[in-house]
């Protein structure tokens, strides 16, 4: 039957339907392809509040608000169940921001090694995830004094089976460690000279946890909090942490000290957010915000006298 | 366990993911028919920057591609907001495979089609339009469903540059333990497998409605499905 249709029939019918159909889906196609590229003019919401011209801190001012990048690392930065931000770091910065005339924060998450790229970028105008401050990142971008010092600790299974309690001691046995990427507990787990083949990195703090947890790694290093709230988190009875140490590199002690951090050009914004920062520490301000996500004197206070010169330098 | 808080989180994460996803298919799609057509052109000065962009973007990685438009770019030229960056990424990378589905189909027409256009005297163009490409659409169809749904896939990279897709949500969910990682990565299956579905769903259809009346289209309809 359909084979007796006249040829005509298709051509006059037939390819109307479907000439209509293909015309309509290129042209939406280009459309809203042009649409999108066209967009990045109105998405200023999200992620593209940065500036990279240097006057960082007038606009955040006009607008009201300004835009934080953190590792999704708890206590020191992440999103709470509703997806607001918020940890040790944020916090703090809310509070400092508020005496600059800044009311508002609008937080970015980034994997922790994308966070010194991201601010150089312009994707936000602060690092507020307690940052460690060192030589090498101080090369890169400006810090603020720290607010809180913090020994390491090791996540390890129950009962520390590989009797691990510092770098030297993982690097002569043959556990495997499990590291944040980008963190400084890479530097000094080379530096105690554990084997790269037996250094995991993993890009976010939970991950790091449930590597230990799944058996990836036997031993897991971050910061003692950090490990704290992941096995909390976990609640886990077959995992448990080690005693906080202060590593060594070369014999020199490094105090691990986290504070915020901007781009090279915003030396102003960085000098204003400093000078609130310092006299809330020395107002004793800090632990007050902090303490709910388990800082407590002995991390703010070790802090007390400590500037962004002094890890500079080390 | 799984409270409503949580599937609010989740929805907001799939709005996001077919966003992206729908963006990109667009571009994508769009970039397909473009570039694979110039790769049939006459022209060298035109096959030439086409070979160009195929294989520059089936060669190199995405998520160098993305993280480099997005952490690079910025440092020497314009900052695209992430939804931008998303969608031009992967789509220009979907772009460059549908560009050879395009051509395949488009060669894969039998000859005696463009003599009978020439001989019912249609200038090249209209050839293309009405005798070739609807016949050879129905040919790509199938693979370009394979396209969409590896798009789908691949836009969990995006969770990696800011923005709040499903994948993204199953990171920031697991940090404050609203849920077990067992139980956010299994909704995040489900999630993604739904989608993915719903786009079979949506290529058949339009397969079904493309090859009506169209003999050739159906055989090869039925070949390739």
């Amino acid at each position: 039957m359909r084979n007796d249709q006249p040829e005509a029939n298709f051509l006059l019918e037939r390819r109307l339907g479907r000439r209509a159909l293909f015309r309509g889906v290129g042209l939406t196609g280009l459309g809203l392809g042009g649409a999108v590229l066209l967009g990045c003019n109105g998405d200023d919401d999200n992620g593209d509040g940065g500036t990279a011209s240097g006057n960082t801190l007038q606009q955040a001012r006009d607008r009201g608000y300004i835009t934080i990048g953190f590792a999704n690392e708890a206590p020191y930065g992440f999103a709470d169940e509703s997806g607001n931000v918020t940890g040790e770091a944020p916090e703090v910065a809310r509070a400092v921001l508020a005496e600059l005339g800044i009311p508002e924060i609008q937080g970015v998450v980034v994997p922790f090694g994308s966070l010194i790229p991201g601010l150089q970028a312009g994707r936000f105008d602060i690092i507020a995830a307690g940052m460690f401050i060192n030589p090498d990142r101080c090369a890169e971008i400006l810090f603020s004094d720290p607010d809180y010092c913090i020994p390491q600790a090791f996540g390890v299974r129950a009962g520390n089976p590989t009797g691990v309690s510092n770098y030297e001691d993982v690097a002569n046995s043959d556990a495997r460690l499990g590291v944040l990427s980008g963190g400084v507990e890479e530097g000094y787990a080379q530096a105690a000279g554990i084997p790269d083949d037996r250094i995991t990195r993993f890009a976010e703090a939970p991950e790091l946890a449930e590597g230990l947890q799944a058996g990836r790694v036997d031993v897991i290093a971050a910061t003692s909090l950090s490990i704290r709230a992941q096995l909390d988190r976990l609640n886990d009875s077959s995992l448990e942490m080690t005693a906080g140490f202060t590593p060594e590199v070369d014999g020199v002690p490094q105090r691990g000290c986290g504070g915020y951090g901007f781009r090279r050009d915003d030396q102003e914004l960085r000098d204003e957010f400093n000078d609130a920062l310092v006299s809330m520490k020395q107002n004793n301000e800090i632990v007050p915000i902090t303490e709910e996500f388990g800082f407590g004197e002995t991390e703010i206070g070790a802090a007390t006298d400590v500037t962004a010169d002094d890890l500079c330098e080390a | 366990m799984f409270d409503i808080g949580l599937w609010g989180r989740f929805m907001d994460g799939v709005w996001i993911t077919l966003q992206v996803t729908a963006y990109a298919a667009l571009l994508g799609t769009a970039l397909s028919i473009v570039s694979g057509l110039a790769g049939l052109s006459p022209y060298r000065a035109v096959r030439w920057p086409n070979r160009v962009y195929v294989d520059f973007f089936r060669g190199t990685s995405a998520i160098v591609q993305l993280f480099w438009i997005f952490y690079a770019l910025p440092l020497i030229g314009p900052t695209l907001s992430p939804m931008v960056a998303g969608a031009v990424t992967l789509g220009l990378n979907m772009g460059s495979y549908g560009s050879e589905v395009v051509r395949g189909a488009v060669v894969a027409v039998p000859r005696g089609q463009t003599e009978a256009g020439i001989a019912l005297n249609l200038a090249p163009l209209d050839r293309m339009r009405y005798v070739i490409f609807p016949q050879a659409a129905v040919a790509m169809l199938p693979p370009y469903g394979n396209l969409l749904i590896e798009l789908l896939k691949g836009s969990a990279l995006v969770s990696l540059i800011t923005l709040a897709d499903i994948t993204f949500m199953v990171s920031l969910l697991r940090v404050n333990g609203a849920a077990s990682t067992v139980t956010l990565f299994t909704i995040a299956l489900i999630l993604y497998f739904a989608i993915a579905q719903a786009i079979t769903l949506g290529v058949r259809l339009l397969e079904g409605r493309l090859t009506r009346g169209l003999e050739i289209g159906r055989a090869a309809g039925r070949r390739a499905a």
